[in-house]
């Protein structure tokens, strides 16, 4: 099944990352798409913009961002979408991404993923800005899953039920984050397969696969390891259901050689054949 | 806008933020956001009560910072000490906080910051190694500009330099420091921490972006005189005229450092009158 905005399989995908611009651009390694962090092209009139247009003359590129601040209760900042949309237009971007989460208030940006309560309240705000973002940037928002430290004493629903009320209100896509939900399962208590079984795959564009750090009293979302079973087994199940969505590892923090990043987001493609093979069986 | 949707994320925001101890960021917090204390809003689990799990965000919020600042001064870092440093970000984020989507312009008035804070050892120094951190910062992030070669500035017949303009590239910071900061910096990796003499002492230094790679080069009190005053747009026949009555200057010197800076790729253009 395709996702419902019509948005196409890239395949397997990486961040883009300066510590591997000049092994990417000089061995071009076969992979089916880069993602960057759009606020570090924004601005950039230096080396990252000029590593970037050489990645784009052999791979696609899509946006993913950190500061969007879709749940904030501050306006929306017109002067970033501007610049979020010229840059999606420049690079020709497959598609546009960002957190279900706030960054700040009072005209603060904290650099952090803030979880916004799971109410309805929340829901409507959310849903509104969405809708607003959208006819601004003149297509689907795609909105990834958070991971979480805090549960709000003003939640009124699981964070699935949430996700799935927003993308269809709003209308919007998921970047389905499996290891987001793997995290906050941990840390929240709930079961991460209920979560994924409840999730609409038309809904689903892509999804991100990452490492963590397990603290023993909660898991920090490092993105500074190589993933972990559990949650290739969450990916597997989702995979069973989608028959294989574009997928990306991130690794930010103690960022190895390319070669090693490559190796692990290479791993996603058995799930990939076994589902596309399961998916010809069934129409055979 | 539902008003405890604004009033929560004002809460956790202070919390988050506030530069006291764990009961005075959760006192302030609690009258911001008109909540009685962090259990009105977070849920605890087995594992943790509600203000810890709010810490898991505070504590990531000032190393966050941190790391921010470090990547931009790594000579202040590391010549204070740890307790220091993070005293210097704290004390720092509280004033000049983060209020762009972009983390890069975090360090934009960390050199302003640094040159009044007080009680800390060495300033003078420090400020100026600062200085120097943020003027290669501003190189780092300059435009790509097209370079002068040296293959197009042999080019320029002779009569045409006598009125020529260079044009620097964008990517060119000129600094005159009262510290041997430059030199210092160099050494900040030497596993045995073998530092220059940080006493005070003259020094200029010229920074550049060519072809990528980031070069800073010391240069004497009239290199820096000649160079200023051609990125000033001074005329390179007028330069050369003021600089050569040096009795430091021989003769072929300033032909020589015209070469060397054209090869470094600090010039853009010429402009002939």
């Amino acid at each position: 099944m395709q996702n419902r905005f019509g948005l196409p399989d890239l395949g397997l995908g990486l961040g883009l990352r300066t510590q591997h611009y000049e092994h990417i651009l000089a061995k071009r390694p076969a992979i089916g798409f880069f993602e960057i962090i759009s606020e570090n092209f924004m601005e950039s009139r230096g080396r990252p913009m000029h590593v970037l247009e050489r990645v784009l003359e052999r791979y696609p590129v899509v946006m993913h961002g950190v500061s969007l601040s879709i749940g904030s209760t501050d306006p929306l900042n017109f002067d970033y979408l501007r610049k979020l949309k010229a840059l999606a237009a420049r690079i020709n971007a497959p598609w546009v991404s960002d957190h279900l989460c706030w960054t700040g208030v009072a005209g603060r940006n904290v650099h952090d993923l803030l979880p916004v309560p799971l109410s309805e309240d929340a829901l409507k705000h959310v849903v509104a800005r969405i809708k607003t973002v959208q006819d601004f940037l003149e297509r689907p928002l795609i909105v990834e899953n958070p991971s979480s430290y805090v549960q709000f004493t003003s939640d009124e629903m699981p964070e699935w039920e949430f996700i799935n009320r927003m993308c269809e209100d709003a209308n919007c896509g998921l970047l389905l984050d499996v290891n987001n939900i793997y995290v906050s399962a941990f840390n929240h208590g709930f079961d991460a397969n209920e979560y994924i079984d409840a999730i609409p795959v038309d809904r689903i564009v892509y999804h991100h696969l990452a490492g963590h750090t397990h603290k023993k009293t909660h898991i920090l979302d490092t993105h500074s390891d190589h993933v972990v079973d559990g949650v290739w087994d969450l990916y597997a199940r989702i995979t069973a259901r989608t028959g294989g969505r574009p997928t990306m590892v991130e690794w930010d923090e103690d960022v190895p050689e390319f070669k090693v990043v490559h190796a692990e987001i290479m791993k996603a493609k058995k799930f990939r054949e076994a589902a596309a093979k399961r998916k010809e069986a069934a129409y055979a | 806008m539902p008003d405890t949707l604004e009033r929560l994320q004002q809460f956790v925001q202070r919390y988050i933020v506030d530069p006291g101890d764990e009961d005075e960021a959760m006192r302030n917090a609690s009258t911001e956001g008109n909540f009685d204390g962090a259990a009105a809003l977070i849920i605890p689990n087995d594992r943790l009560g509600p203000r810890e799990r709010l810490d898991i965000y505070r504590d990531q919020y000032l190393a966050r910072m941190e790391e921010a600042l470090e990547n931009d001064f790594p000579g202040v870092c590391h010549f204070v000490s740890h307790h220091t440093w993070h005293a210097l970000v704290k004390g720092y984020v509280t004033v000049w906080p983060s209020c762009s989507y972009n983390l890069n312009h975090l360090s934009e008035h960390f050199v302003e910051y640094l040159s009044q804070a007080p009680g800390l050892h060495r300033l003078g120094f420090l400020t100026e190694l600062a200085r120097l951190e943020w003027a290669l910062c501003e190189v780092f992030e300059e435009a790509v500009d097209p370079v002068l070669t040296p293959a197009e500035a042999a080019k320029i017949p002779p009569e045409a330099w006598a009125t020529a303009r260079l044009i620097p590239v964008s990517a060119l910071r000129l600094v005159a420091f009262q510290y041997p900061v430059s030199e210092w910096l160099a050494t900040i990796d030497d596993p045995d921490h073998n530092h220059p003499p940080t006493k005070r002492r003259s020094t200029w230094v010229v920074a550049v972006r060519h072809n990528f790679r980031m070069a800073r080069y010391p240069l004497t009190r009239a290199r820096y005189d000649l160079l200023k005053a051609l990125v000033e747009g001074v005329p390179l026949a007028d330069a050369m005229i003021r600089i050569s009555r040096r009795k430091e200057v021989r003769e072929g010197d300033v032909f020589a450092w015209f070469q060397e800076w054209v090869a470094a790729g600090m010039f853009s253009r010429v402009e002939v009158a």
